[in-house]
């Protein structure tokens, strides 16, 4: 059959509508159909011979993560050594919960359902459209969908959330179970055990359970979590944020030629159920960890997360995530900016997040407000131009301001940063120099020939 | 749209990418230690590396520079190759082409510094 080389006009009108379909789907903050999603997954899971599991429902992905790990490296001794000595219930707890629950969990099926099921789904869709597209269209469609659907989607989106995760997982678990996860999270968990345990048990256990196991599942997370128990479980499986592929095989099929098998349309409307109905998951054997999908996303014109008063991204179960045009900031440089002071500012070791404390500030206001001296100022704003001001506590300080080098790719804008410089400097041009000590012994003239060779 | 990325070419002293400095040298440090690595920075708040992509010779060294030793890598760029040194963070650095030749890349911790009032310390993105 002839491969299809163009679109027509009503198909390329058709392209741009359904492209913004699904990034709405994408980028939908409903909450998740929960019901619609287990159905799929159940259906994703028959197809590798997998009996459906059982669901477990989270408010977000910290909640997912938390709940992943906990499952598998407290309950099975924390909550089992607890009850264990509390309960005498030796025998009940150790086929009830932790052989079940370790059993169960481990035995990932990550990547069964990756590689057998997504990337093979994949392979084949994309021989299809190779088969029946031209390759300039392929390109077209492509770029019009899977780049940037992908780019708004995963670029934007899923690798910021990603980053975030990690990073508060590793960094400030405590404060984050803390502050926004405790009460979530022991209602999950009290309420699983309970379900597990089953009526017999919840009856006869009744207020001691949850008066012990609230209390110590509090101490043991804590401590447990903070010190080093919890690592980020990876996936990539990630429901609404899977419309960039997902739609990219199925314009194809639906607008312009039945390309795709009976067999891989039936998997590839599970994979849009999915994408229709939460955001990510996490399959094991017997046990699927299923969450729902952010509250709230907002992002700027140029489609990066952004907000300015409140989080960028926020999730159901408490966690959420503050950017800056791109850059993830301290939740109280965009909810209380009138906290942000000259000394703050400097004092903040990520360039990044300083470059966003002083955009909020504002430069000149700075200047302002600490009554500061220009130093020097070099002709070439790269270099940039020196400042001196006394803070409050009477310590001199002195701050080289500077155009990056190269225009912002996303919005053609240059940015300004700045340094704090020691004070023995008098010349912009050193200043800046000194802050690379491998350029150290340059001349002034070549040091100026690597400046302009800046990205 | 997939947005193409614009190159800056290391000229004959060196490039910066960022906090990241490059620095063109005539010969490599005797004894250095082959390394398959091809991150030079780890981006710390945004999870972005600095990264090195195309086919050239890597190894970790001890190299003095202006009377200061540095550790880091020593790179070979052999003729007939192009190697760019990436950096994905919202379109924050543009990629930088390596052209053949040598080139040193100081560790993270000796890149850029910034003073904090008493002492200079590393910089972060």
């Amino acid at each position: 059959m002839k491969r299809i080389e163009t679109l027509t006009p009503l198909q390329e009108k058709k392209l741009v509508k359904f492209r913004q379909k699904w990034l709405d789907i994408g980028l939908s903050t409903a909450p998740a159909d929960f019901v619609q999603a287990e159905l799929a997954i159940s259906g994703i899971y028959k197809k590798l011979g997998k009996q459906p599991p059982i669901f477990y429902r989270c408010g977000g992905i910290m909640e997912s993560q938390l709940a992943i790990n906990l499952r598998r490296a407290n309950l099975g001794n924390n909550l089992g050594n607890n009850l264990w000595n509390n309960l005498s219930l030796r025998a009940d707890l150790g086929d009830n919960l932790r052989a079940n629950l370790r059993a169960n969990l481990w035995n990932n099926l990550m990547a069964n359902l990756g590689n057998n099921l997504k990337d093979s789904l994949r392979d084949n869709l994309g021989n299809n459209l190779k088969d029946n597209l031209g390759a300039n269209l392929m390109a077209d469609l492509g770029n019009n969908l899977r780049n940037n659907l992908g780019n708004n989607l995963m670029a934007n989106l899923g690798n910021n959330l990603k980053d975030n995760l990690g990073a508060d997982l590793g960094n400030s678990l405590r404060a984050n179970l803390r502050a926004n996860l405790r009460a979530n999270l022991m209602a999950n968990l009290r309420d699983n055990l309970m379900a597990n345990l089953g009526n017999n048990l919840r009856d006869n256990l009744g207020d001691n359970l949850k008066d012990n196991l609230g209390d110590n599942l509090k101490d043991n997370l804590v401590n447990s979590l903070g010190n080093s128990g919890l690592e980020y479980v990876s996936s990539y499986l990630y429901g609404s944020l899977d419309s960039y592929w997902i739609a990219y095989y199925l314009f194809s099929h639906q607008h312009l030629r039945k390309i795709h098998s009976s067999d891989q349309i039936e998997l590839l409307n599970l994979w849009q159920q999915l994408a229709r109905s939460c955001f990510w998951w996490w399959p094991f054997e017997n046990i699927c960890f299923v969450s729902d999908r952010p509250a709230v996303i907002h992002k700027d014109e140029q489609t990066r997360l952004h907000c300015e008063n409140g989080p960028a991204v926020a999730f159901r179960d408490g966690w959420s995530v503050w950017y800056w045009h791109g850059i993830s900031v301290p939740r109280w440089v965009i909810e209380t900016p009138e906290k942000i002071t000259p000394e703050l500012i400097f004092s903040e070791k990520n360039a990044e997040v300083r470059r966003c404390m002083m955009q909020r500030y504002g430069w000149e206001h700075l200047l302002k407000s600490v009554n500061a001296t220009l130093v020097d100022r070099h002709p070439d704003p790269t270099i940039g131009e020196l400042w001196r001001w006394l803070e409050p506590d009477d310590i001199e300080v002195q701050v080289l301001h500077c155009l990056n080098g190269t225009p912002d790719r996303e919005t053609g804008q240059q940015k300004w940063y700045s340094l704090r410089v020691s004070l023995h400097f008098r010349r912009a041009l050193d200043a800046s120099r000194n802050s690379y000590p491998v350029y150290h012994h340059l001349s002034d003239e070549d040091y100026l020939l690597v400046n302009h060779s800046r990205a | 749209m997939k947005k193409s990325i614009k190159k800056v070419v290391v000229n004959t002293v060196g490039a910066v990418q960022g906090d990241v400095p490059i620095l063109r040298i005539q010969s490599l440090t005797p004894n250095g230690k082959s390394t398959k690595n091809r991150v030079v920075a780890m981006g710390e708040a945004t999870g972005h590396d600095h990264h090195l992509v195309g086919t050239c010779e890597r190894y970790t060294v001890s190299r003095e520079i202006g009377g200061q030793l540095f550790r880091g890598m020593e790179i070979v760029v052999s003729e007939g190759q192009s190697v760019e040194l990436v950096h994905k963070s919202n379109g924050e650095h543009y990629a930088i082409e390596m052209t053949p030749g040598l080139y040193f890349i100081p560790a993270p911790g000796q890149q850029q510094v910034e003073y904090d009032g008493e002492a200079e310390r590393r910089i972060l993105d």
